[in-house]
């Protein structure tokens, strides 16, 4: 018979343990280290953003529901992988759900504050333009940004966690 | 002879007497001074237990704090659903000034959010830390809440300038916030 080894997760803040089936601690906790790897992965994204030629010009020529459909999906389907991981880790989908709703909230806080500051210096969006033009470019930063946060944040830190 | 050994045993008799009574004495005071200490640790013990759980409160944000935030909010920016005066008057207001006022709304949440969990004001890193995260919750569920709100009363339409849509949006976040920030001192129990 196959034993299952379990991993006891210990949160520093509160003091508390948990006992997980497998090291979820990569998504339970967000580090100093998640949030310079957050910052690292929209540093990349955007300067690749804007540094291609007509790469932006090509994603505002898209429709702004086409935009609301991509984010929705995107941000639906990466919070069902990290909900499915969690649950079946943590033995409950609700305490899941709770994990992977968390986790994903300070990648996007961080991405959205980003994507705001660095459109405002680069001068892509200012205070006189439309309300339109600025949600557009928002969501084309934020979809493209997306894509590195997700992999350096979740993939970088999964690997060293799992390395240690 | 005899009748002065009779005195020196009857002093010393007496000098007995007196002792047992003066350890009796001593006996007391000393139970006394027992109890005293006893209440003295269990106070100290319950200063403890009080100060635990106010950090044990603060450690997770419910779905009861939740709901308490989105309420409060909504209750609170209800008056710009009814009154058309504020809108008429935003525009006209100094965006510096409303981000002034945002973010001095802000550090008063923050004070609010520590006096609900405890009764001073001293710095705790730990302590800091699980406020600040609890603060961003609160922000961010109110942010959700105000959102829906504006897009409502249309006053996030795409036809808007950034400018006003940021002083709309400034406006209504901190009445959220003060509202929010109301509703969470409602007892659970």
């Amino acid at each position: 018979m196959v034993k299952i080894k379990k991993h006891t997760s210990y949160d520093k803040d509160t003091g508390e343990r948990y006992l997980d089936r497998f090291n979820i601690d990569f998504i339970r906790y967000f580090k100093p280290t998640n949030f310079l790897f957050s910052i690292l992965g929209c540093l990349i994204g955007f300067l690749i953003l804007v540094k291609t030629p007509g790469l932006f010009e090509n994603f505002l020529m898209l429709d702004i529901n086409t935009l609301y459909l991509i984010s929705f999906c995107g941000a639906f389907i990466w919070f069902i992988f990290t909900w499915i991981i969690t649950g079946l880790s943590a033995n409950s989908f609700k305490k899941g759900a709770r994990l992977a709703g968390r986790r994903g909230l300070f990648p996007f806080s961080i991405m959205f504050v980003f994507s705001l500051i660095a459109l405002f210096l680069t001068n892509l969006i200012n205070g006189g333009m439309l309300f339109y033009l600025f949600l557009k470019e928002m969501m084309i930063t934020m979809i493209f940004i997306s894509i590195f946060v997700v992999s350096i944040d979740y993939g970088v830190s999964a690997i060293l966690k799992l390395k240690r | 002879m005899k009748s002065k050994n009779y005195d020196v045993l009857s002093e010393l008799k007496e000098i007995k007497k007196k002792e047992n009574i003066l350890k009796k004495e001593l006996d007391y005071v000393k139970d006394k001074e027992r109890e005293i200490l006893v209440k003295l640790n269990k106070g100290k013990i319950n200063e403890k237990n009080l100060e635990r759980r106010a950090y044990k409160n603060i450690m997770h944000f419910t779905f009861s704090d939740f709901a308490q935030t989105t309420i409060g909010a909504c209750v609170f920016s209800f008056a710009p659903f009814l009154d058309t005066d504020p809108w008429n008057f935003i525009p006209f207001v100094n965006l510096k000034l409303l981000v002034y006022i945002h973010i001095f709304f802000i550090f008063c949440v923050f004070i609010a959010i520590n006096y609900k969990f405890r009764t001073n004001f001293k710095f705790d890193w730990w302590f800091i830390k699980l406020l600040l995260k609890r603060l961003f919750y609160t922000y961010f569920s109110v942010f959700m809440v105000m959102i829906l709100i504006l897009v409502l009363i249309n006053k996030l339409a795409y036809e808007l300038v950034l400018v006003d849509v940021i002083k709309n949006f400034l406006t209504v976040q901190t009445i959220g916030l003060f509202g929010a920030v109301t509703f969470s001192f409602l007892k659970k129990d």
